[in-house]
């Protein structure tokens, strides 16, 4: 059985190890924007969001119907005009199953302050637990107190089933090559595989990025 | 709570700071952004989409990240992680119009039958087999209700995709042999050389794979046939069948034979009384057997049967090597010999990408047995071994590949399985189906005893390469890349060590050349193209 702890690690070591490769910092002027209800209570911002859309297309609903465990992680960035790296993140990963017998979803939620599982009947009660973010803190006041006056802003990416970078190498790694022994020393074989097969490797199945607007750190 | 509060968030930003320096550069100015600042910090206007259109006024100051999950709805139960656990009623594929579907079962990982947890890896490690069998674009996996409560049924939906490939495609020109004495007459004659393969046979999942070589002095083909999962076992078991008709050249320009006649018809200078060649036929197979004893290792062994049939050879020829004539040996026996031997690879391959790599090791070690103890007429050992490495390098999307290459092969061993110039140089056409498609030694850029040296029984190569990817686009054509290599190489024989050739001294003992290649490579959909430059270097060269 896997157990909650074990999620959470899941989670945090996805979670960090695509925040380090992936910050969206870079791309900050290619993003699309759109409106965050934000609200600074005691020294640290919290956040009013929704991404609903991002399960509205019938792919993504299939995929959560289908039985199978799918993941959706959803991390806000915090950001300000003059600094390249992000003030503070907050991450939240959903392990989504939907059970065919009892007609329900279990969903297995994990961020950086707690861990827990629920179950819940409709897809629109999954996006309301994993793309619909409430009063979410984004870092504490100690993050934000030294960027008083400041111009800050908020990316969010929300993925689906999402690759650590460890895994798509261990793909690739082992799409280049087959499981089983070759005869062929030429590898005629791994190449091919490689070649048409890899290049769909490595990103989330799915991916939705944007900014907020700006505003000033009280 | 606190002290893991504390910990994640460390861990998330000692993670951060891996990509802080890179994100830097891409810092934006305070006035490049041009949204309306909203003056109000602490009520900021509606989110879009709805977000929660009432939000708590005010918030517990001690709950974690998601608060609004820590107010579940009606909804929501919360529970302890349970898992979802089936009985795997039937497993159906589905999309398979060619392949057979044992073919597919063989690679699922999970029974009919057994208890089915939704989080069993097995799952996921079924999806990315059967994509790494290359036979499929896409492959989708999901359940359905079985035919009673708890029991489901595992739906495998696959997207076929075409298997048959272009492996190789050469074409070129080679050196021939002078139609007279004099140099500027020397032929360039053109080969052109394909190789085939398709990797799901008539939807079997057994592979196969061609080669065809023709030029006007050589001929060669060969087939082969692959079971990678031989009776349901992890091993894989091939045969291998091949023909060729050569023409060998031996020696240089000063080289005399005997007896100076000509084949009938053919009138004097003719090729046989101006040069020691031979003119062969080669035919014969492997049968052989792979495991994979990692992801990343493969072993190989194959046994192979061949008949060599020299149709014609000078009596006696002669060369001026060095300062001395020396005898020519031809490195076949007369008439029609055997060759038998057993053939043993181990491959050790962690490349990111076995097209365009840019990290990772890839190592192939290889030895050849060959004994009249199992009725070869040729007694010899042959062993040769690859290492290379690939750096990405920081900044661009660039990577500088390091190789080393070493051979020996020892007593017996026919001209064909020796090291050629052609193998260790980039300057001279490749041999192909090991049909020596062009007359030409070492360029001897650096004027030494290389120049004796066409054909060895001990070659060595040390390389580096750089590859750059000059951009990148989307469609069918993705990226176009430049590469550039150099390295030398060295060709011997175990005499050279024991009786230097007259006429050298010094450093210029030393059989070492330069190699140096430059191209490009394309990847497109169709997959990787190459061109290099290095062969019409090698032409302008000889001028």
């Amino acid at each position: 059985m896997r157990t909650l702890p074990h999620v959470l690690a899941l989670g945090l070591a996805l979670a960090a190890t695509t925040v380090a490769c992936s910050a969206p910092r870079a791309h900050a002027q290619e993003l699309s924007e759109r409106r965050v209800g934000v609200r600074f209570v005691e020294g640290a911002p919290r956040l009013d969001v929704s991404v609903a859309d991002f399960a509205i297309d019938a792919e993504t609903r299939r995929k959560l119907t289908s039985g199978l465990p799918q993941t959706i992680q959803f991390r806000t960035y915090a950001y300000t005009a003059d600094r390249a790296e992000p003030v503070a993140v907050a991450v939240r990963s959903c392990r989504v199953a939907y059970d065919l017998w009892e007609e329900s979803f279990r969903v297995q939620i994990a961020s950086e302050s707690r861990d827990r599982t629920v179950s819940v009947a409709t897809i629109d009660d999954v996006v309301t637990q994993c793309l619909v973010a409430s009063q979410m803190p984004v870092g504490s006041a100690s993050d934000w107190s030294p960027l008083h006056g400041r111009r800050a802003w908020f990316a969010v990416i929300v993925e689906l089933n999402p690759l650590t970078p460890d895994t798509v190498q261990r793909i690739r790694r082992w799409l280049a090559r087959p499981q089983r022994g070759s005869v062929d020393s030429d590898s005629f074989f791994g190449s091919f595989v490689s070649l048409f097969v890899n290049r769909g490797i490595g990103a989330a199945e799915r991916t939705l990025r944007f900014r907020s607007q700006e505003l000033e750190v009280p | 709570m606190t002290t893991l509060r504390r910990s994640a968030a460390l861990f998330c930003l000692v993670s951060l700071m891996t990509c802080s320096s890179l994100a830097l550069a891409d810092a934006p100015q305070p006035d490049e952004t041009t949204l309306e600042p909203e003056g109000d910090q602490t009520s900021d206007s509606d989110p879009d989409p709805d977000p929660d259109p009432d939000p708590d006024p005010d918030p517990d100051p001690d709950v974690g990240l998601d608060a609004n999950t820590d107010s579940d709805t009606d909804s929501a139960a919360e529970e302890e992680g349970t898992a979802i656990v089936y009985r795997l009623e039937a497993i159906r594929v589905v999309g398979n119009r060619q392949t057979a579907e044992h073919v597919i079962l063989r690679d699922v990982a999970v029974r009919e039958g057994e208890p089915l947890d939704v989080d069993d890896e097995r799952l996921e490690q079924t999806r990315y087999t059967l994509l790494g069998t290359g036979f499929f674009s896409d492959v989708r996996l999901s359940l359905e209700r079985g035919s009673a409560r708890g029991r489901v049924v595992l739906r495998i939906e696959v997207t076929e995709r075409t298997t048959f490939q272009v492996d190789n495609l050469v074409l070129g020109f080679s050196e021939g042999l002078a139609a007279t004495y004099a140099r500027a007459d020397t032929p360039i004659v053109p080969y052109a050389g394909v190789s085939v393969s398709d990797a799901n046979l008539l939807g079997t999942g057994d592979s196969f794979s061609g080669t065809l070589l023709l030029s006007e002095p050589h001929q060669g083909a060969r087939l082969r046939f692959e079971d990678p999962a031989a009776f349901g076992s992890p091993l894989a078991l091939g045969g291998m069948g091949f023909f060729v008709h050569g023409r060998e050249y031996y020696g240089d320009d000063d080289v005399l034979v005997t007896p100076l006649r000509c084949p009938d018809g053919e009138p004097m200078p003719c090729e046989a009384a101006r040069a020691a060649v031979v003119n062969y036929l080669r035919g014969g197979g492997a049968i052989g057997t792979g495991l994979a004893l990692s992801p990343e290792v493969r072993l190989r062994v194959a046994y192979q049967l061949e008949l060599v049939s020299v149709l014609s050879r000078p009596d006696a020829a002669s060369e001026l090597r060095g300062l001395d004539v020396v005898p020519i040996d031809f490195l076949v026996q007369d008439g029609i010999s055997a060759v038998s031997m057993f053939d043993l690879s181990l491959v050790f391959d962690e490349r990111d990408n076995a097209a365009l790599t840019r990290s990772g090791s890839f190592v192939y070690l290889r030895v050849n047995l060959a004994s009249r103890l199992f009725g070869s007429d040729y007694d010899f050992f042959r062993a040769e071994g690859l290492a290379r490495h690939w750096v990405p390098l920081p900044g661009w999307d660039h990577t500088l590949r390091l190789g080393v290459f070493a051979g020996a092969a020892l007593d017996e061993t026919p001209f064909f399985y020796r090291f050629y110039a052609a193998d260790l140089s980039d300057l001279v056409p490749s041999r192909m189906l090991e049909l020596n498609l062009d007359r030409r030694g070492p360029l001897n850029l650096f004027r030494n005893a290389i120049a004796e040296h066409r054909i060895g029984q001990l070659g060595a190569r040390l390389d580096v390469e750089y590859q750059i990817q000059l951009f990148r686009l989307d469609g069918d054509f993705r990226s176009f890349w430049v590469y550039a290599n150099a390295g030398l190489y060295t060709l011997a024989d175990l005499a050279d060590f024991q009786q230097p050739i007259r006429g050298y001294s010094g450093i210029d003992l030393l059989p070492i050349d330069l190699t140096f290649d430059i191209g490009i490579r394309m990847d497109t959909s169709v997959g990787v193209f190459q061109i290099g430059f290095s062969t019409l270097l090698g032409f302008v060269s000889l001028g």
